[in-house]
């Protein structure tokens, strides 16, 4: 028995030591979510407009071209019920916050990170945002939570070839590189939706519906409760992409969101999607705002904002 | 808690040193721990079944020791019956009664009578297909005198609940594997690193096979219409060679476990795939299982009889039933029914036992003969699994003439599918056709090079594991 245990043992042990030191050369990569979890720890008390939702906003509302003081908490496939985790963490110490700036997509309210093919992610939030989303083991550690030869890219990458992850900037705004994807609009739009109908739209269905809506309306209620406006906006879609995505869920959503405005007096909706002002130059690809269209895709959040703010002063006596 | 999770990777170990260093005084408390052990692994998934897998146990314990006192025959078949209506009781009611529901609505529906289906919202509790055949065995072979109950409600409770095989088998017999809960055991060194190279196996076969083919079979299965006749049957093979890995992964992890505390489970597959007719593959495809059916179904029903009209009902109602035990749902009994109408041929006119038991025993590679019996083997079980991979029956009819259209004859694609997958195909099957004379396939073909190579052959393949498991899949046989 000792000599199995010993002999395991010794086996094993490099294969420990190694996964022990990749988890630490992994954690050691600097990540978005670090960065946006330390600037809300640091700075949450100042902040005016808080931008919570998944990559149309994380890539479309740059926090520059914002008049109140704003900061940019969205990231990749971050879906309503983790918006909802993090307005709840620190509704108590966004003290100045006014707004609160909501991406509603046509997948927004049948879609949980959990249960997506993203969901590996989850591990980001439970490991650099201390928000417990999942209890599975695995979605505490960096090497276990992705597939092994992603590690191996992620380490040779940031290690060896000296490329970082950070896409975002000290405002929490995801910057692209380039103006388009190489792919050209049209055909990165389809790819997007044909991926998503083998993944994310199978997901879509009226399962987590019931659950992201409660989430939706928990978040409104705080918001109001902390005297804070929601405003949602469906953010501007190429024509391509606009054109092909599922109508039926884009129909859930308009009579969710007209019944949640109708319900509360601190919630607004903004649909964009079909914006005229919008054209294939201003996107990177069929879903996402590049630098030009996410300026102008600010600038109109931003007048929106600011339009209410004067109506506020209008109704001072 | 899945084989193949961290959580099961911490929760082994524990388990070994608690079960041979702190609780190894005596066999009652050893046991005790396997009991405790097993239901956290069964309440990690949702504790509130554990209930009625107690429940379960609780009450075909009692019904084996009315047996022992009961002299009398026919109230000895009225305990068996009740034992066996209450256990298949819960089962329907779990795992059938939405089914039925269904299917009543729509027989009626289709003879123009309309009425409001009642379903209810019911969870397929983890495992209860297995557990269920598992304590009814005991219960059986109570009942003909095979074997004598246990009074040892620990022994019974650790029998039924041993989490090696506990979720998705192999359905052990009380008369294999309860005898040893009775005895001491004794920790063999050998014993223990054959256990850790089947797990080892298993999870290659689970993680990287299983799970790689997994994102091409879903991809094809997912939108039929999208893809060539020649991709579909692809898929289908693919979908063939993922449940092969799946699920005899899985029982090999299971069998690997329990020698590590000291156990021998029963086989479950011997290398089907290297059948050379459909009779030889269901002898060797889920053991368990199929000799279960053999033991308490067809064996009763008169079983090989010369009386042939009665014997093609016997091999046409085994198959039905198996197809209805993978799950509630038109395709799997059509699934049972096809493999019943593929099987009969074999069965009636072929010579049931080959010469050789194994396919080119003394050669080292198979006949023109055997590798094309081999592959039209193998062919035909792709070909009727559409029905057991489909979702519904007019999904399978449709994939199935998709398959059987002349896109049949154009270049297959390959969506989803990592191109190194084929050339670990080809790799599995290799050391598969090496070791089919043994357990699992690196039982022994790995023993024979030196200490350095062997070791080194076993780092690469956890590797392997490592690098090429595809996107973590459930076990197929969880929901069955």
């Amino acid at each position: 028995m000792k000599n199995f245990i010993k002999k395991a043992l010794l086996f094993l042990l490099p294969i420990i030591i190694l996964c022990l030191v990749f988890e630490l050369l992994l954690r050691n990569i600097p990540n978005d979510y670090t960065i946006k979890k330390n600037y809300l720890d640091k700075h949450s008390q100042n902040i005016e407009v808080l931008i919570l939702g998944n990559s149309h906003f994380y890539r479309g509302l740059n926090p520059e071209y914002l008049t109140l003081k704003s900061f940019n908490a969205s990231y990749v496939s971050q879906s309503l019920d983790i918006d909802a985790h993090i307005f709840k963490k620190y509704s108590d110490s966004l003290t100045h916050l006014k707004y609160l700036l909501l991406n509603v997509s046509h997948l927004s309210l049948f879609y949980e990170l959990k249960n997506s093919p993203e969901s590996w992610r989850t591990k980001n939030y439970n490991l650099y945002y201390d928000l417990p989303l999942s209890d599975a083991l695995a979605q505490h550690t960096e090497l276990f939570s992705l597939k092994f030869d992603i590690t191996i890219k992620r380490l040779f990458s940031y290690y060896i070839l000296k490329r970082g992850e950070i896409t975002s900037n000290e405002n929490g705004w995801g910057i692209f590189k380039t103006l388009h994807d190489k792919r050209g609009v049209k055909v990165a739009a389809m790819r997007t939706l044909s991926r998503r109908s083998n993944g994310a739209l199978s997901n879509a269905d009226y399962n987590h519906y019931n659950d992201v809506t409660k989430e939706v309306d928990d978040i409104v209620q705080l918001a109001k409760r902390k005297g804070v406006k929601v405003i949602f906006f469906t953010s501007p879609l190429s024509t391509y992409y606009r054109e092909a995505i599922d109508k039926n869920l884009v129909d859930k959503t308009n009579v969710f969101m007209e019944s949640l405005v109708s319900k509360y007096d601190n919630c607004q909706y903004f649909d964009l999607s079909q914006d005229a002002s919008f054209n294939d130059e201003d996107f990177y690809d069929g879903d996402h705002l590049n630098k030009i269209g996410s300026k102008k895709f600010t600038l109109k959040a931003d007048s929106v904002i600011m339009k209410d703010e004067s109506d506020k002063i209008k109704m001072l006596p | 808690m899945l084989f193949n999770s961290l959580d099961f990777a911490i929760f082994l170990p524990v388990v070994f040193i608690l079960y041979w260093f702190v609780f190894n005084k005596t066999i009652r408390i050893q046991n005790f721990l396997i009991v405790v052990a097993s239901f956290t692994f069964y309440g990690w998934w949702d504790w509130r079944f554990l209930f009625l897998l107690l429940f379960s146990c609780l009450l075909d314990y009692t019904m084996g020791r009315l047996l022992l006192k009961e002299e009398n025959e026919t109230k000895r078949k009225v305990i068996l019956w009740i034992s066996i209506c209450i256990n298949l009781g819960f089962l329907g009611f779990f795992k059938y009664y939405n089914f039925f529901v269904d299917s009543f609505v729509n027989a009626f529906t289709f003879f123009g009578r309309s009425i409001q289906p009642n379903t209810l919202d019911i969870i397929l509790p983890l495992g209860i297909s297995f557990y269920t055949f598992q304590t009814l065995s005991y219960v059986i072979d109570v009942y003909r005198r095979k074997l004598e109950p246990t009074k040892d409600i620990v022994s019974f409770l650790a029998y039924v609940s041993f989490f090696p095989q506990l979720v998705a088998g192999p359905i052990e017999r009380a008369i294999n594997l309860l005898p040893q809960f009775y005895v001491k055991r004794t920790f063999k060194y050998d014993k223990a690193i054959d256990g850790l190279k089947q797990i080892l196996w298993g999870l290659f076969k689970k993680m990287v096979i299983a799970d790689s083919c997994a994102q091409f079979v879903n991809t094809v299965f997912s939108s039929p219409d999208s893809y060539s006749g020649s991709t579909l049957l692809l898929g289908a093979v693919f979908f063939t060679i993922q449940i092969y890995g799946d699920f005899s992964g899985y029982s090999d992890i299971a069998i690997g476990t329990a020698r590590l505390f000291g156990f021998n489970l029963m086989r479950n597959f011997a290398y089907p795939y290297f059948s050379r007719d459909l009779g030889e593959f269901w002898r060797r495809w889920h053991i368990s299982l199929t000799t279960w059916f053999r033991d308490y179904l067809y064996n009763p029903l008169g079983g090989v009889t010369r009386n042939i009209p009665k014997r093609i009902r016997n091999i046409f109602i085994i198959f039905l039933v198996s197809g209805f035990w993978h799950g509630a749902n038109w395709t799997y009994i059509i699934w049972g029914g096809l493999c019943a109408l593929a099987t009969l041929p074999t069965l009636l006119l072929l010579n049931r036992r080959r010469k050789t038991p194994i396919v080119a025993q003394n050669t080292k590679l198979p006949s023109l003969r055997e590798t094309w019996e081999m592959f039209s083997t193998m062919l035909i079980i792709s070909v009727i699994n559409i029905f057991f991979r489909s979702v519904d029956l007019h999904h399978a009819v449709s994939y199935l003439g998709r398959v059987f259209s002349f896109s049949l004859f154009s270049f297959p694609s390959f969506p989803s599918m990592d191109k190194s997958l084929l050339a670990l195909i080809v790799i599995f099957f290799g050391m598969e056709w090496m070791g089919r004379k043994d357990q699992y396939a690196i039982q022994n073909t790995v023993v024979k090079f030196g200490k350095f190579p062997r070791y080194a052959f076993y780092y690469l393949l956890i590797f392997v594991i490592f690098y090429f498991a595809g996107v973590q899949q459930e076990f197929i046989y969880f929901q069955f």
